[in-house]
């Protein structure tokens, strides 16, 4: 290789060595299960701990009739007893273990709040691709529609959606996933308008494909890894929104063992049983930091400039 | 490239029902940008043709409608930064401005590609299964298919072990190998035209050369015309067969290589060709420089463009705008004193 390479002739080795250190930002953007997302992932100590909460809670949700020592309805215990070996969070007022109930509490909360969350992202990706791909008039009219809402404090407008059902947890969700989406509708709508404009989506266009297909195929999948991050950050949010809404008796009704309709229970036995108030809101503490941090992590792996 | 002399033989077809009738001919095209401080026109009437298998530069500095010119002749202006407001695109005779969507997706990528400055692909798909992906849009190809094509063509554009690198991820490649990739996704359909927009400008100067000859080797394996935009004279002598010289959105000057580098008669392409460094000048001399900034093309100046940056100009210049005159055998100027004069004197 003493000469400048003629015609056609493959690269020199040397500029295949070259590679490995010319990774730029593009390659943040490659599918997640070749990089190695979750090695770098666990190299941070707080996302560590989030990983490892969000395992837990998944764990009790999907294991709960095995690992539950009691049925959660069943009243086979005294009224209020402190944690115990039998109960080792105690009993609430009609006897029922309270470690049982945040176990398939767990189910409630974190199924509740995933199928909110997939709605919204659902919902916000469709809604902010399409009109950030189209611009224009669909563009103008849609945005406005997101403004008008996002006017509006979110939980509050969520509250008077529920209100308009019969309160449970089907319509606390649906409640939730209708005012929650605008506000990633938005986001997902930037995120596509920066990608638009970058020259292999008008290279695609040169070469002849279908919006449709460059939609598919090119953008929505270069918008993947922020949508995930805020798909999780967002799930901490909704988990708190559900128990919130719950604990106001807008959602989970008795006795169903949801953890804000169970810390609505023992808010009257507060001095006396404070175990009723403290291990549900452990619980919902502990979901909430464990996707808020996992999160947080999952931005700093997937962010272009790390 | 070794499995191009194989297979590929030259496919300059010329049938009866098109021969001398040029593959592209633009017509007086002209294109605006909206801007917040008004209308920008980036193409103010240009006109030329390309032959089937011909090789056209068009050269200029930045900002005098080059790049607009390209993206004008595919229907890319963007809809909300402007419009082309005139003229006529003739592909093969089919006016591409006013033709159905539909039909310009068919055209677009099939029968004229087009490869940039950035040799950027999508971060997040394979090389090949963007190629692929190309080929399918246009043919009725299965999946595996059009992989072994796509592969085929990475081979043909001197990827190394191009099988396995068709696995690949765009970050995994270099920029040169890149650049190699988009062009092999322009060729694989064979179209007729390739437009090429500064395809060496973002690349190594040992890069730059590969790139170059890896396109005239292409287009002689398949015999397609290239349109070459570029700022960099250059890189255009050994590559084109005729250059154009755009100015402030307009044509000065046209002419075959040969005679443009002999006898330039604008004394813009004057001293566009001075700026280029020469090996045999005497090395005390400062690169001789055209002063001054290109006009603005929202309010360009009345008479000729260039009469602000010109050394020679006269009041006339300033007044009239000059036509686009024969000056030589296919050699075009607009210039009031293109006939006889000698720029190179003063």
């Amino acid at each position: 290789m003493t000469d400048i390479q003629l015609i056609g002739s493959p690269m020199a080795p040397e500029a295949e060595e070259v590679v490995p250190a010319l990774v730029g930002a593009e390659r943040v953007l490659q599918p997640l299960a070749r990089r190695g997302v979750f090695r770098r992932l666990m190299r941070d100590w707080t996302a560590r701990i989030g990983f490892v909460l969000v395992v837990l809670l998944v764990l009790a949700a999907v294991l709960a009739p095995l690992l539950a020592p009691h049925e959660p309805l069943a009243l086979d215990g005294g009224s209020f007893e402190s944690p115990s070996w039998s109960h080792p969070f105690g009993t609430d007022r009609l006897g029922r273990d309270l470690f049982s109930r945040i176990l398939f509490g767990a189910r409630l909360s974190l199924g509740t709040a995933f199928f909110a969350s997939l709605l919204i992202t659902f919902a916000a990706v469709f809604v902010g691709s399409v009109t950030g791909f189209l611009g224009g008039a669909v563009d103008s009219v849609v945005m406005r529609v997101v403004d008008t809402i996002l006017a509006f404090p979110s939980l509050l407008l969520a509250i008077v959606v529920a209100g308009l059902f019969k309160p449970s947890l089907w319509s606390l969700m649906l409640a939730l996933a209708s005012v929650w989406w605008v506000g990633y509708a938005r986001i997902v709508r930037g995120l596509v308008l920066a990608v638009r404009e970058r020259q292999f989506v008008t290279a695609a266009r040169v070469a002849g494909g279908r919006s449709s297909r460059i939609l598919i195929r090119h953008i929505l999948p270069n918008v993947l890894p922020p949508v995930i991050v805020l798909a999780t950050l967002e799930m901490g949010t909704l988990i708190l929104a559900i128990s919130a809404l719950s604990f106001l008796g807008l959602g989970a009704q008795p006795p169903t063992p949801e953890w804000g309709a169970m810390l609505n229970e023992g808010k009257n036995h507060f001095f006396s049983a404070p175990h009723l108030m403290l291990f549900p809101g452990l619980a919902i503490s502990a979901a909430v930091l464990g996707f808020n941090l996992l999160g947080d992590g999952l931005r700093d792996v997937l962010d272009p400039k790390s | 490239m070794r499995q191009t002399t194989s297979q590929a033989q030259p496919t300059v077809t010329v049938d009866a029902s098109t021969a001398g009738r040029p593959l592209l001919e633009v017509r007086d095209l002209r294109t605006e940008y909206r801007s917040p401080s008004g209308i920008v026109r980036a193409v103010d009437g240009v006109s030329f043709t390309i032959n089937p298998g011909e090789v056209l530069a068009v050269v200029g500095e930045s900002g005098c409608g080059k790049t607009a010119t390209a993206l004008s002749i595919l229907g890319l202006i963007p809809r909300h930064a402007g419009q082309v407001v005139g003229g006529q695109v003739l592909f093969e005779g089919e006016d591409l401005l006013s033709v159905r969507a539909e039909r310009l997706r068919q055209i677009r990528g099939d029968r004229i590609a087009m490869i940039f400055q950035e040799p950027t692909l999508d971060p997040v798909r394979r090389i090949g299964d963007q190629i692929s992906e190309v080929l399918r849009a246009h043919r009725a190809l299965s999946h595996h298919d059009a992989w072994n094509q796509a592969v085929e063509f990475l081979g043909l554009v001197g990827i190394p072990r191009a099988a396995e690198r068709a696995r690949d991820y765009p970050h995994q490649f270099s920029g040169g190998m890149r650049q190699r990739a988009l062009i092999a996704m322009a060729v694989a359909l064979r179209p007729d035209l390739l437009i090429a927009d500064e395809p060496t400008t973002a690349l190594d100067v040992t890069i730059q050369a590969q790139i170059l000859e890896l396109l005239l080797e292409v287009r002689r394996s398949l015999g397609m015309a290239i349109l070459l935009i570029t700022h960099d004279l250059g890189i255009v002598a050994g590559f084109a067969e005729r250059v154009m010289v755009m100015y402030g959105g307009r044509k000065v000057e046209e002419a075959p290589v040969r005679s443009l580098y002999r006898q330039p008669k604008h004394p813009y392409t004057w001293g566009l060709l001075g700026c280029t460094t020469r090996l045999d000048g005497n090395r005390r001399d400062r690169l001789p420089q055209i002063t001054g900034a290109p006009p603005s093309l929202i309010s360009p100046p009345t008479g000729c463009r260039f009469a602000p940056r010109c050394p020679h100009a006269q009041e006339l210049c300033r007044a009239s705008y000059p036509a686009l005159l024969e000056v030589g055998d296919r050699h075009r100027a607009a210039c009031h004193f293109a006939e006889g004069e000698e720029w190179g004197s003063s």
